[in-house]
């Protein structure tokens, strides 16, 4: 079941998801990598990478709901700065948690 | 007038032959065919199954891209315009650090209908069937066509339909920060594109414009679109020798893919850096029909005026030009409008002037095929040889020039003169002389 993915099997789910769309290899795939700085992606590539999580995981992400997951009131530029590998696992498992309470 | 003058220092393709000018020039001088039978999908009910694919699957191009990432928002035709882009900017030993990004351009023509490949097609066809309810006798509910696609097409995908992607993406990898533009002018675009080029270099708002064009429409809406309007050789019987452009015996052109790419160079930069030059561009013209949409206007105005415009550019009489490269697609009448167009402009010279149609090998590359033309005359200038318009066997009244029938031939060439047309009535004109 999605909805019983522990931190860590999100992490190895996200890792393959990561190198398809940002073509990079594992080793740069750490939590604390940023998604734009440390993994080269730009915006594009955030549309690309939720469309491959939603897909995988079965959820339905979206933008606003991740800016919220990063922190209080901030935008859309600041995901640039704020979004790290581990925030996007933290994101995909509240999306199966609300996912599994709705079921 | 100005002064400045325009070079070419690099070159760049991926042809029906493969990748690589190497392959290009050694199957054009041998006079080879790139005909094959499609098999990227189903012909099998088509009136049409043959044309000239690159020889290469999706796999082996994408390995032939530096910027993996990019490939995500890249059609095929994108793919064919970056990888010719590296091998011209290698080619002209251009080193985009010491120079004013700002100076350096991008001019390609292409089609940009990249977005319906064949996978993309497969896949809403796939995404119809899905939307098909089962529940109704199996009646499809467009709704429901249109909200799959939105749920199941990655969002990159409608960035491979604009036609710009091409241009933006050799932008990115050459730091080309200078005009980039994009010209869809269906079969002229690329013609135009370095035409267009020639003139910002000449005009003095650039110093190197990266220029020229790539196309793919062997997926099945190009092979649908182009059989809908009648104009490609149906003969499958005999694919091989079906291109025969000015040919009695032609029924429509070849379709081909892939891209030409050339580096144009101001001549006293490319001489201060002691860049190689293959020859120099001298002339342009573009014109219009307004006229018809696919009908070629009385006395071929169009072209016989783009051809004249082009010579006055040039500053050269009729009587300078040593080789036409023919748009000569293997219509009925193109070829004859243009054997009679290039008798109104060349007069007494037509008879002994050589004519030939590269696309009896490659095929028709659509919005690449000015561009891909274009560097057929410039390795034409550079071997001294005439490449031939092969599958010649029949002649016909209405085309009585010199095509270069079957074999290469060597000549001394100054002078060559390029002939590009497309639907919607346009007409290119470009003049390359031999390196200064």
């Amino acid at each position: 079941m999605e909805n019983l993915l522990s931190e860590e099997e999100i992490f190895a789910k996200l890792s393959v998801i990561l190198q398809e769309a940002l073509r990079i290899g594992t080793t740069k795939i750490r939590p604390e990598a940023r998604v734009f700085d440390d993994l080269g992606a730009e915006s594009l590539d955030l549309l690309d990478i939720r469309f491959r999580v939603d897909e995988s995981f079965g959820v339905k992400t979206s933008d606003e709901d991740l800016i919220r997951s990063l922190g209080e009131g901030l935008t859309a530029e600041d995901i640039q700065e704020k979004l790290t590998v581990r925030s996007l696992v933290l994101y995909i498992q509240n999306c199966l948690q609300e996912k599994s309470q709705i079921l | 007038m100005s002064d400045r003058r325009v070079v070419i220092t690099g070159l760049g393709s991926v042809t029906p032959f493969g990748v690589g000018v190497g392959r290009f020039r050694d199957s054009l001088f041998q006079g080879h065919s790139a005909a094959s039978l499609i098999t990227s999908f189903d012909t099998s009910r088509l009136p049409t199954r043959f044309a000239a694919s690159v020889p290469l699957d999706e796999a082996a191009l994408d390995s032939m891209v530096q910027n993996q990432k990019s490939l995500k928002t890249m059609s095929r035709a994108a793919k064919f315009a970056v990888i010719a882009a590296d091998e011209a900017v290698k080619n002209s030993g251009l080193d985009g650090s010491e120079m004013d990004p700002y100076r350096l351009g991008v001019s390609i023509g292409t089609g940009g209908l990249g977005f319906w490949d064949v996978e993309h097609s497969n896949r809403m066809f796939e995404l119809i069937v899905e939307s098909l309810d089962g529940g109704n006798g199996l009646k499809l509910d467009s709704s429901k066509v249109w909200q799959n696609t939105l749920e199941k097409t990655n969002p990159l995908t409608p960035l491979k339909a604009l036609p710009n992607m091409l241009a933006a993406h050799i932008a990115i990898n050459t730091n080309a920060r200078g005009n980039c533009q994009t010209i869809a002018t269906a079969c002229t675009s690329s013609a135009q594109a370095i035409g267009e080029a020639y003139r910002q270099i000449k005009a003095g708002v650039a110093d190197v414009m990266i220029s020229g064009g790539a196309d793919s429409m062997i997926h099945p809406y190009g092979i649908v679109g182009f059989s809908a309007l009648g104009v490609m050789s149906k003969n499958n019987g005999e694919f091989r020798t079906a291109a025969r452009p000015f040919d009695r015996r032609r029924d429509g052109f070849m379709l081909g893919e892939g891209a030409a790419i050339l580096v144009l160079e101001e001549l006293e930069r490319c001489k201060q850096r002691g860049g190689t030059v293959y020859g120099e561009v001298i002339g342009y013209a573009s014109t219009c029909d307004a006229f018809r949409l696919t009908d070629e206007p009385p006395e071929a105005w169009g072209c016989v005026a783009a051809m004249k415009m082009a010579l006055t550019d040039a500053r050269l009489n009729p009587g300078s030009v040593d080789y036409i490269n023919a748009h000569g697609t293997g219509t009925v009448m193109n070829d004859k409008t243009e054997t009679f167009a290039i008798k109104s402009v060349f007069r007494e010279k037509a008879p002994s002037l050589p004519v030939s149609s590269t696309k009896s090998m490659i095929g028709h590359l659509v919005a690449a095929a000015g561009a891909v033309e274009f560097a057929a005359c410039v390795l034409a200038m550079t071997d001294q040889t005439l490449p031939p318009t092969i599958n010649y066997e029949s002649p016909d009244e209405a085309c009585d020039l010199d095509y270069v029938p079957n074999q290469a031939r060597k000549a001394r060439l100054n002078v060559v003169l390029s002939n590009s047309f497309g639907f919607g009535g346009q007409n290119a004109c470009l003049i390359l002389r031999k390196a200064p």
